[in-house]
């Protein structure tokens, strides 16, 4: 009887890790990939390079950001040096030294390009997880650069979506994204962006070199580079506020 | 018989008739001496206010600028102005030269930032440029380094400020990063040209190479010359001196080099021109018709003066001598009530801005005749000699005539 | 009386010459006073026609909130199922058209564009079967063809392409934002280009349908404005307001929403009619303009100061010779007199005279004026094409034409004739004072 009752759980357990390890499902895929980019708070020093016809020119900053509704960001350049942007939620506010109002952002103005970059305003807003927005597909599995992907196809659940669809491709061993490729109603490419760099800290895998290529606008693309950032730290209490931001 | 003093005495004899004549010469040339000096003050006024507010009489900008003017592309700049700002003032026949920096910028409102054309001047030198101290209605010019910036009344309205106001101007940076500065308002200020009253605000050219991040570069370099007739000559110079002086990505342009301006100040040449010709066949039917009324009423004595034993030709020239006499007059006359009417109005001006709402043709609302001497005796000269034409063909004909026939008529 | 008028004709034919001469007198001034002031008139009218026949219509409904951005040209406040609202313009006989306006970036590459580039543009997307019952637009096609129902194709401002380097046929793909914010891309091509009177639509247009906008942009039946045809003189704001009442609509003028108006009866309904989130708002083509552009309609009196000197000019002319004939025939008339004739006769005579000279002036003048006009109306003169890169305020390309003013072409009818007479009045009025043998002393 035992043996019967042995052989019985040894089966029934692989079975259970067999399932375990091959079901999982587009938005399982996803979740684990944001959970890697989604901190309780996180401080990172960072630099943003615009590529285009008129030539390269860098911007770097440090940002904060508490969850994924409440973010500062300070430029460091010399260029910018002293201008913040802050989030709280969807609403988007600038901050220019010289300037004695703070520039609120919202509606349409979102849609502005940040410091003419491939990246926008409201690519700073909205909820970070695709799983609100998107209906999630997995397409199988393909290789980028090499190493193997999950490929994802996201749906736009609703027209006020910007990307109506992107494919994103998540690396199957680090859940990250190596590729993610966003797309117009009409089916045509946008934009592309790629991983060039990424560290392991505290159990995540965090990009820390992006490219964002305009697919339309030939010869236009946009670097982010994140060299430093810390997480789960303690921020201070009223960091993320109008008041801290003109100060 | 002297048929000169015939004539003197005839003119005499009949004053009332000679009055006319002399009249409607005087008025005609007048009114043409009038109408020109008018049109001589507006084409005066286009060309300062080009001069002033556009393009100087010169104006030096980095080559690649022009190709993509709409965009006021700042970053196509002069690097470093100053040095050649010195050296073209030394220059002679210089008169005043100015850097400046127009650029595209939006004054802040939530949800709906109001887009503005920016300037950024050096106050101090735009004094001896476009006068702007004299352009100030209200309150006070900004100081360099200060945060403070002048605007017209239009736009003043339209933005809902006042003196002391305090708006947000925000802008592209030149390496295309954007930028704002809250600047004061300081004053108000009434340009001549109306468009201007309603898109142009005015800042220290500090200030504004702050705002666009262009360190101490300025895009362009304005000249006035002592004599704008030279304009041509002195941009040529200046460009071919440009290149082998350390500035080889820079131009110098005359102000009738730049299409734009070419082409306004040729549509205005072709309308005047179309005006004036209006006035002088006008004013020539007039001058040929009281002449001719004059002939026509002394067929009689024509008649007369033939049966006494006159010549055809002397007939001929007797009138002809009368009527180039008041001419000469009537000529006179018009041409120093014209000229004073012409320099009174010159003082005081005419005040088109009723006809000029809204219509950026480049002329002021006040227009200041020019009296222009040379014109004016040219004008005067005309009127002398279609008078005194117009004369000889009715005459010639009424001498034709039998005696007994022009005796015949009443 | 009949036989003084038979006099004063007998005494015109009599004296041809003067009164030729005379006439002529008047007949110069008032021809030019009337060419002048068509011409002025004109440029002005076109002006004002340009801007209307192909910038912002005589009046255009928008929703509330999409008038107040109108800058930003929000998708999502535009007025939803026009259908009605269009129905019952119909059935009050106002030609309507909708439309749609958005903005979007233009993508050209290189090959066949001499190199890679892109521009902002405001794409405007027409119903091309309507279009034409406000606008102009079909007969402006200078090369290509207009749009066709169901067309993919655009139209783009002449001007335009030639800045751009673009030839009917070349491909061209706007990126946009559908209504509700999502990136859309449309695949086009040149099929057309437009050569309008208005520089600035010349500049800048592009077109194409509005059925294909709705396709993309995901509109669902909205548009963002009914554009409507009002007939333009006289009481027009007037006009607007009365509209506007009748269809339950506030009419915006001048920077202020008219007050609430109570539907008249017979006006759409809310429900199951055309609406907007905030309501509706209907806008005259002034308030239009000021929006686009910072131009008023520039007013006449500055010509005045022309129109004066021209007055002086004929009026000297005129008296000059209306005087010396009087004098000249002041033995005449003191011969008449001595032969019994009244006084008053005589003047009455005499002002029939001037009355006829004014007459056979004005005539002359009227139709010489009413002439030149003709022509400047039909085929107008040439100001060649340097309108091109100058914003003059006045929306004229090349060719210029007057306006009739039956007004002035009345009133300088009239004019002739009274200046006439009452030029001869006083010399005649001074001849009658002297003594009769005086008059005819006088040789």
């Amino acid at each position: 009887m035992r043996k019967y009752r042995m052989a019985a759980a040894v089966a029934a357990l692989t079975v259970l890790c067999a399932a375990g390890a091959s079901a999982l499902t587009g938005e399982e895929i996803i979740r684990k990939m944001e959970s890697n980019l989604v901190y309780n708070t996180s401080k990172i020093e960072g630099s943003m390079t615009i590529d285009d016809q008129f030539g390269k020119k860098k911007s770097s900053f440090v940002a904060y950001s508490e969850g994924d509704t409440k973010m500062l960001l300070e430029f460091t350049s010399v260029e910018e040096r002293g201008q913040k942007v802050l989030r709280i939620g969807n609403d988007l506010y600038l901050f220019y030294p010289d300037a004695s109002e703070v520039i609120r952002l919202s509606g349409s103005a979102l849609r502005d390009s940040l410091l003419g970059s491939d990246f926008s305003y409201e690519d700073m807003t909205g909820d970070k997880s695709f799983l609100e927005d998107y209906t999630v597909t997995l397409d199988g599995t393909e290789a980028v650069e090499g190493h193997p992907c999950y490929r994802i196809t996201l749906t736009a659940k609703s027209l006020s979506v910007p990307y109506p669809k992107e494919v994103v491709w998540v690396d199957t061993q680090l859940f990250v994204y190596r590729k993610v490729e966003k797309f117009a109603l009409s089916g045509r490419l946008l934009k592309e962006m790629v991983l060039t760099d990424y560290i392991s800290r505290s159990g995540r895998n965090i990009p820390t070199g992006v490219v964002m290529r305009d697919v339309l606008k030939k010869g236009s693309s946009t670097t982010f580079r994140i060299d430093k950032i810390d997480i789960g730290i303690k921020l201070p209490a009223n960091l993320f506020s109008l008041e801290e931001l003109t100060w | 018989m002297k048929i000169t003093g015939i004539a003197i005495r005839n003119i005499s004899r009949n004053v009332r008739r000679s009055i006319l004549s002399v009249t409607a010469t005087l008025v005609a040339t007048m009114a043409i001496v009038v109408l020109f000096s008018f049109i001589g003050g507006i084409r005066q006024n286009i060309g300062e206010n080009v001069s002033d507010f556009i393009s100087g009489n010169v104006r030096i900008r980095n080559t690649e600028y022009d190709a993509n003017e709409y965009m006021m592309p700042i970053q196509f700049r002069i690097q470093d102005p100053q040095p050649l700002v010195r050296k073209i003032e030394s220059e002679p026949g210089v008169t005043s030269v100015v850097e400046r920096i127009p650029f595209g910028a939006g004054v802040y409102r939530e949800n709906d930032t109001v887009p503005i054309q920016g300037l950024g001047v050096d106050f101090a030198a735009e004094k001896g440029f476009m006068k702007i101290d004299r352009l100030l209605h209200e309150g006070k010019l900004p100081e360099a380094g200060k945060n403070e910036v002048v605007l017209g009344p239009t736009l003043a309205k339209e933005l809902g400020v006042k003196v002391g106001d305090k708006i947000t101007l925000l802008a592209q940076t030149m390496r295309r990063g954007t930028n704002a500065i809250t600047f004061t308002v300081s004053g108000i200020v009434v340009f001549p040209l109306a468009g201007l009253n309603g898109s142009l605000i005015l800042a220290p050219i500090d200030r504004a190479q702050r705002l666009l991040g262009m360190g101490g570069a300025a895009t362009e370099i304005l000249v006035k010359l002592d004599d704008p007739a030279g304009s041509r000559a002195f941009a040529k110079r200046l460009s071919s001196s440009l290149s082998s002086e350390g500035y080889p990505d820079l131009e110098a342009k005359s102000f009738d080099q730049i299409s734009t301006i070419l082409s306004l100040m040729t549509m205005a040449e072709v309308i005047y021109g179309f005006i004036g010709l209006f006035f002088f066949v006008l004013a020539s039917t007039v001058l040929i018709n009281t002449t001719m009324m004059v002939i026509y009423e002394r067929t009689r004595e024509i008649g007369t003066i033939g049966a006494l034993g006159m010549t055809g030709g002397e007939i001929v020239r007797l009138f002809f001598y009368e009527a180039l006499t008041l001419a000469v007059t009537g000529a006179v006359a018009g041409m120093i009530v014209g000229g004073g009417f012409s320099i009174l109005l010159g003082n005081i001006g005419i005040d088109m801005s009723d006809a000029l709402q809204g219509v950026d043709l480049s002329t002021s609302n006040i227009i200041y005749p020019r009296f222009q001497l040379g014109t004016t005796l040219l004008i005067g000269l005309y009127s002398i000699i279609i008078s005194s034409l117009a004369a000889i063909l009715p005459a010639r004909r009424a001498a034709k005539i039998e005696p007994v026939e022009a005796l015949r008529t009443i | 009386m009949k036989f003084l008028i038979s006099l004063s004709w007998k005494n015109l034919s009599r004296y041809r010459k003067r009164t030729i001469i005379t006439a002529s007198a008047i007949a110069v001034g008032l021809a030019m006073y009337i060419f002048i002031d068509g011409w002025l008139r004109g440029a002005e009218n076109e002006s004002t026609q340009n801007l209307v026949t192909y910038e912002t219509a005589p009046a255009k409904i928008m929703a509330a909130g999409y008038y107040e951005n109108l800058r930003r040209m929000p998708l999502q406040d535009g007025i939803e199922n026009p259908g009605p609202l269009l129905a019952k313009l119909g059935s009050l006989g106002v030609a309507a058209t909708p439309r749609t306006v958005f903005s979007g970036e233009l993508i050209l590459n290189k090959d066949p564009f001499p190199e890679n580039g892109s521009v902002t543009a405001r794409v405007i997307a027409v119903d091309p079967t309507t279009d034409e019952r406000v606008y102009d637009f079909r007969n402006a096609v200078s090369e290509g063809r207009y749009l066709t129902p169901d067309d993919t194709g655009i139209l783009m401002g002449a001007w335009l392409a030639e800045d751009l380097k673009a030839k009917v046929g070349y491909p061209i793909t706007i990126v946009t934002r559908g209504r509700g914010g999502f990136y859309q891309t449309i695949d086009t091509q040149i099929v057309g280009l437009v050569n309008t009177p208005n520089p600035a639509i010349n500049r800048s247009l592009v077109m194409m349908t509005i059925q294909a906008a709705d396709r993309y942009l995901a509109m669902k039946g909205t548009v963002t404005e009914i554009d409507l045809k009002l007939p333009l003189g006289g009481n027009f704001d007037g006009r607007v307001e009365a509209l506007a009442s009748q269809l339950g609509v506030p009419s915006y003028h001048n920077g202020t929403a008219s007050i609430e108006v109570t539907p008249a009866p017979g006006a759409i309904p809310a429900e199951g009619g055309a609406q907007a989130a905030g309501g509706l708002t209907m806008v005259g083509w002034r308030d239009l303009a000021k929006d686009y552009l910072s131009i008023a309609v520039a007013k006449q009196s500055g010509s005045s100061i022309i129109l004066i000197l021209v007055f002086i000019i004929a009026a000297v002319g005129v008296s000059n010779t209306m005087l010396m004939a009087i004098y000249e025939r002041t033995r005449e008339m003191g011969m008449m007199r001595a032969m019994g004739m009244q006084d008053g006769e005589l003047r009455l005579a005499f002002l029939f005279e001037a009355a006829g000279i004014g007459l056979i002036g004005s005539v002359i003048g009227v139709a010489a004026g009413v002439l030149a006009d003709w022509y400047m109306v039909a085929r107008g003169i040439d100001i060649f094409a340097m309108l091109r890169n100058m914003d003059v305020g006045y929306r004229i390309a090349s060719v210029s034409h007057s306006s009739w003013n039956p007004q002035v072409i009345v009133i300088a009818f009239v004019v002739g004739i009274l200046m006439s007479v009452l030029v001869a009045y006083f010399p005649t009025r001074r001849a009658l004072k002297l003594s009769i043998t005086d008059c005819l002393r006088d040789t």
